[in-house]
């Protein structure tokens, strides 16, 4: 397999190539934020002739289908399907969230729940909690769109469940939101005990800041995992995922729903009157 | 090539149509898609820019290979990839953007991108086999009024241009307050044939007196007080009296300014382009003005008028024959120059 892994859904896009023949795992980094569009394809076309190959040589197109940036995941998916389309090889959509199991090797994580959350603004993050069991990876709080508070009390949940679970959060959520994980999480896990030297609780419960966000690297192990599992799809039915509707579509929703609550909330008062 | 003749294939998204189309040597179109969105948008009384980036993503790749198979060609057989690379929606851009560059890097070929008002004026070398630069080019849009100097196929001078609303941002709204719907430009154009457009005096702006360029939020703003007024009294207000009258009075601007740039430049012949040059008043008006003066009027027919990518191909076609070609770098420019 040779797998051209596309992610476009955090600040900086980044291209990776995995050949499962040789072994070989390699990845560029978009210079500057918010650049994807320029900078996503040429990034591709570089890299593969960095190593001696062409796209033609590409068999499966990874692609990190969100959630993240809406506009970031539509460059991505387009890049994707399109490449797909052209070159007649399967996409394999990845969950972003997912993507952080392998930002760190699984052995290196053991006993840990990842939990990755990125900053979906009004006041909200998009998250997930997942985990290695059985060497496979099993996502144990779905992804969504949750408050903050939402999120972390289904994190507490889980892992009062499961008492061996240690969290390890992920994402650009943690810029507005690292405080309230801390604040959450530390005395459970970080309070000194007897003679014991103790890490301080951001080393323990966030991921270092350099692993700490979506790559392209890992979108593309997350695949060869899914490619294994059979799960590719031929372009048509590669599809974002942007766990949130547009603002418009929503504010229409309410609208609509506001209409219907009050027609039902004067029809149970007329009804109350006749009673 | 396919049977000898230059292929270009070109996308078009920068606002609510995503558009793939295949061109033999520039001006033959060998198929031009258009997956509209109007009725998507319509329920929002306009252009949803989000709603529309998630459309276009779900409709290029289909087009693409629709206007592949129609065209009766591979990819293989295409010479040169075009794209709207701007002005427009930035997220509905992108998409056009992004595919053309993916089609560009796998299947090795060269890319181009085109501003989208020079793709509108490029109709016109579709329609009009033997037409050639220098002209004088009218475009009118639901987000551009321009009266622009074409000197030949790769620059142009923009004489004139709207210093507020696009006349189609104003039949938009005043579409919208008659209870006529969205798209504006056609409804009014429709109903205003049941009226009398002398019924109603709005206010032509005509600004300054050696001024090409267009103001239309004055007379939006005649039509919505005159509403106001109306309704206050209590009065029946006549709709198709109007859209009539408000129609001709834009129209009346834009053929006045029209003329008067052709007039000053000496040019003998008028290209009109852009989705309101559909406008069957406009096309008449223009037409009677421009008979009295001598002047070729040259319209391309309304599917050429709308947003597409035929239009953009051919812009693109005559870009990369001067060699004025774009790398996988290209970028989508919402507020791209048309000067230049």
């Amino acid at each position: 397999m040779k797998i051209l892994a596309l992610e476009t859904t955090g600040p900086r896009a980044s291209v990776a190539y995995l050949d499962t023949e040789t072994g070989l795992a390699d990845q560029l980094v978009a210079l500057e934020d918010q650049s994807h569009l320029q900078s996503l394809l040429p990034m591709a076309d570089e890299l593969l002739k960095k190593h001696g190959s062409s796209i033609n040589d590409v068999t499966e197109i990874a692609v990190s289908r969100g959630p993240g940036s809406f506009t970031g995941i539509r460059i991505g998916m387009t890049a994707a399907r399109t490449l797909a389309q052209v070159l007649n090889v399967p996409v394999v959509p990845v969950p972003t969230l997912e993507t952080f199991l392998y930002n760190l090797p699984a052995e290196a994580t053991p006993g840990r729940l990842i939990c990755p959350l990125f900053d979906a603004r009004r006041s909200q993050v998009y998250a997930a909690a997942l985990e290695w069991v059985n060497g496979k990876p099993v996502e144990v709080i779905a992804e969504g769109a949750y408050s903050i508070e939402e999120y972390l009390d289904l994190v507490e949940g889980y892992l009062r469940k499961n008492p061996d679970l240690t969290p390890l959060f992920y994402g650009d959520g943690l810029r507005p939101y690292g405080k309230n994980v801390l604040d959450r999480f530390a005395d459970a896990f970080c309070a000194p005990e007897a003679d014991e030297a103790v890490l301080p609780a951001e080393d323990v419960l966030l991921a270092p800041e350099v692993l700490r966000y979506q790559t392209a690297l890992s979108v593309a192990l997350a695949a060869l995992n899914r490619i294994e599992e059979g799960k590719t799809v031929s372009w048509q039915d590669a599809h974002p995922e942007y766990l949130r509707k547009a603002e418009a579509e929503r504010k229409m929703d309410e609208a609509r729903e506001a209409k219907i609550a009050a027609a039902a909330a004067k029809g149970s008062a007329r009804a109350g009157k006749e009673a | 090539m396919k049977d000898g003749k230059h292929i270009t294939l070109a996308f078009e998204s920068s606002c609510d149509e995503t558009s793939v189309a295949v061109l033999a040597d520039g001006r033959e179109v060998l198929s031009n898609i258009i997956a509209s969105q109007i009725d998507v948008h319509k329920v929002f009384g306009g252009v949803v820019p989000e709603i529309a980036s998630r459309h276009h993503l779900e409709n290029v790749n289909p087009v693409l290979d629709e206007a592949l198979q129609e065209a009766g060609i591979t990819l293989d057989d295409v010479d040169l990839i075009g794209v709207t690379c701007g002005p427009g929606l930035v997220g509905a851009l992108l998409i056009g953007v992004c595919a053309a560059k993916a089609v560009a890097l796998a299947a090795n070929k060269p890319l181009v991108g085109v501003h989208h008002i020079r793709g509108h004026i490029s109709a016109n070398y579709i329609t009009h086999k033997d037409l050639e630069p220098p002209f004088l080019s009218l475009v009118v849009s639901g987000g551009h009024t321009h009266i622009v100097e074409v000197t030949d196929y790769n620059h142009c001078t923009v004489l004139g241009r709207t210093r507020d609303d696009a006349a189609g941002e104003a039949f938009d709204k005043v579409a919208r307050v008659l209870g006529l719907g969205y798209p504006g430009g056609p409804l009014i154009d429709k109903i205003a044939k049941e009226g009398d457009p002398n019924a109603i005096e709005f206010k032509r702006v005509m600004l300054e007196k050696e001024s090409l360029d267009f103001s239309f939020s004055g007379t939006k703003t005649g039509v919505l007080n005159y509403l106001n007024i109306a309704r206050q009294r209590g009065e029946e207000i006549n709709v198709a009296d109007v859209a009539a009258s408000f129609q001709k009075t834009v129209m009346d601007v834009i053929v006045t300014k029209a003329m008067l740039a052709a007039e000053r430049t000496g040019h003998k012949k008028l290209a009109l382009a852009g989705g309101v040059a559909s406008n069957s008043q406009l096309r008449s008006m223009l037409q009677e003005a421009c008979d009295k003066r001598g002047i070729t009027l040259y319209c391309p027919p309304p599917i050429l008028c709308t947003d597409n990518a035929a239009m953009i191909g051919c812009a693109a076609y005559y870009k990369a024959k001067a060699g004025l070609m774009d790398d996988l770098s290209l970028d989508a420019n919402p507020n791209l120059p048309l000067e230049g």
